[in-house]
């Protein structure tokens, strides 16, 4: 959805300006669009989730003229001009072994409601798996291990 | 001379004039009169000898009692130049009492009189400072000296209660400059489980559902993208010869050619 949304403003921009839709894919078109990203003070990565959407449609789909415009050196140059100019990504304090005990000590403890421990359990199980909470959500399969084989 | 003017103007007919008129209309708080009064200033007509008077039919301010009584009633009258003095006093106007449409032509006279524009009483309201008029020593620094705010705007210190806190605390400042403060807890009922207050909604499909619902509307928009030229792109180039043109503008998506790219 978000490589689908990129290329619809992509081409309500084109149809706006020049009255054409966005294939074939132009390298002027969509050096012109950059550039007019860069005027209008858009968000700094719109440019580059553009490029990486065509990058996806050159991939999947062979869209016609996707190449040119990865090959294109003004407009990978541009994009990652107005890249620089984000903020700083500023994530959430990475966890401490005093986090992780504490967690493990929520687990165990049978005071607690049991869907609070379900939930810990599966934050536990999402750091030891190094997963997504995504992820474990599409699991389908549960495996119990009681014989301790791995 | 009254008589003089009874005989020639009090017995006449009245004769009710509705056309618009050139004559000067009143427009209540514009009278010239007023501001020549207020200023002590001599009317130029009435300084001319002249006098610019309504007929006698249409006028409608009889003077009251009282004031026909005690002419040099407390408090006195402004003063006023000699002669027009004794101008007012040789143009005092002639009412008839028993003239009853009188009344009835004073309302149509007052009602010509109110054919101001109704934008322009609006507008006149609109442009009004509404605040009240205030005196140097009510505002501003002298208004914070003299008036009954205090100078200094102490910082009363106030904890509400939340979701981890269950004491609230009141303090106020007397006027002694004594501080009294008051504590009040609020009683609880403390649960155990902490997901009642983190959880808000939940979607009512599981995750794999919701995950293939937004995987066709995805599909459905890149098609919709794709179809406005079938040669630029591999889906649309195998779609055609798959099921022709008809076909595809026709149902819009031809599932089984295009599947096979975003599987």
């Amino acid at each position: 959805m978000k490589r689908l949304c990129t290329i619809k403003l992509y081409n309500q921009w084109l149809i706006r300006h020049y009255t054409e839709t966005w294939l074939p894919i132009s390298e002027q078109k969509v050096w012109a669009y950059i550039r007019s990203l860069r005027e209008t003070k858009a968000s700094a990565s719109r440019a580059v989730s553009l490029l990486e959407s065509i990058r996806f449609c050159h991939f999947t789909m062979r869209v016609d003229g996707a190449q040119e415009v990865l090959d294109s050196l003004r407009a990978k140059g541009l994009a990652a001009q107005l890249f620089a100019s984000k903020k700083p990504w500023r994530p959430s304090d990475v966890l401490t072994v005093n986090d992780v005990e504490f967690l493990h000590w929520c687990f165990m403890d049978e005071n607690r409601c049991e869907v609070d421990r379900i939930f810990v359990g599966h934050l536990l199980h999402m750091l030891y798996a190094r997963a997504r909470f995504c992820d474990l959500l599409a699991v389908t399969e549960l495996f119990m291990d009681e014989e301790e084989a791995y | 001379m009254r008589k003089r003017w009874k005989l020639k103007y009090g017995e006449r007919a009245v004769e009710v004039d509705d056309s618009p008129t050139s004559m000067p209309v009143g427009i209540p708080g514009e009278s010239t009169d007023d501001f020549f009064e207020e200023f002590n200033a001599v009317d130029p007509i009435t300084d001319l000898g002249g006098s610019f008077e309504p007929l006698a039919s249409c006028n409608v301010t009889r003077p009251s009692a009282q004031e026909a009584i005690t002419p040099f009633a407390f408090p006195p009258a402004a003063p006023r130049s000699l002669f027009m003095h004794e101008d007012a006093q040789d143009s005092v106007k002639y009412v008839d009492k028993g003239s009853t449409p009188t009344m009835q032509e004073s309302a149509k006279f007052e009602k010509v009189s109110r054919a101001v524009p109704p934008g322009i009483v609006s507008e006149a309201l609109r442009l009004t400072d509404k605040r009240p008029l205030l005196y140097p020593w009510e505002k501003g620094r002298l208004g914070r000296i003299f008036g009954e705010q205090g100078r200094l705007n102490l910082k009363r210190p106030k904890l509400h209660p939340g979701a981890n806190n269950f004491v609230q605390v009141e303090v106020a400042v007397s006027e002694g400059f004594h501080l009294d403060g008051a504590v009040s807890v609020r009683h609880v009922t403390k649960d155990n489980t902490l997901y009642r207050s983190v959880v808000k909604n939940i979607v009512g499909c599981t995750y794999m559902e919701e995950r293939e619902a937004q995987r066709d509307h995805a599909i459905r928009q890149w098609w919709d993208l794709l179809r406005l030229n079938l040669a630029m792109s591999d889906p649309g180039r195998a779609a055609v010869p798959e099921k022709g043109l008809a076909d595809v503008y026709k149902y819009g998506l031809v599932w089984s050619s295009w599947m096979r790219f975003l599987a």
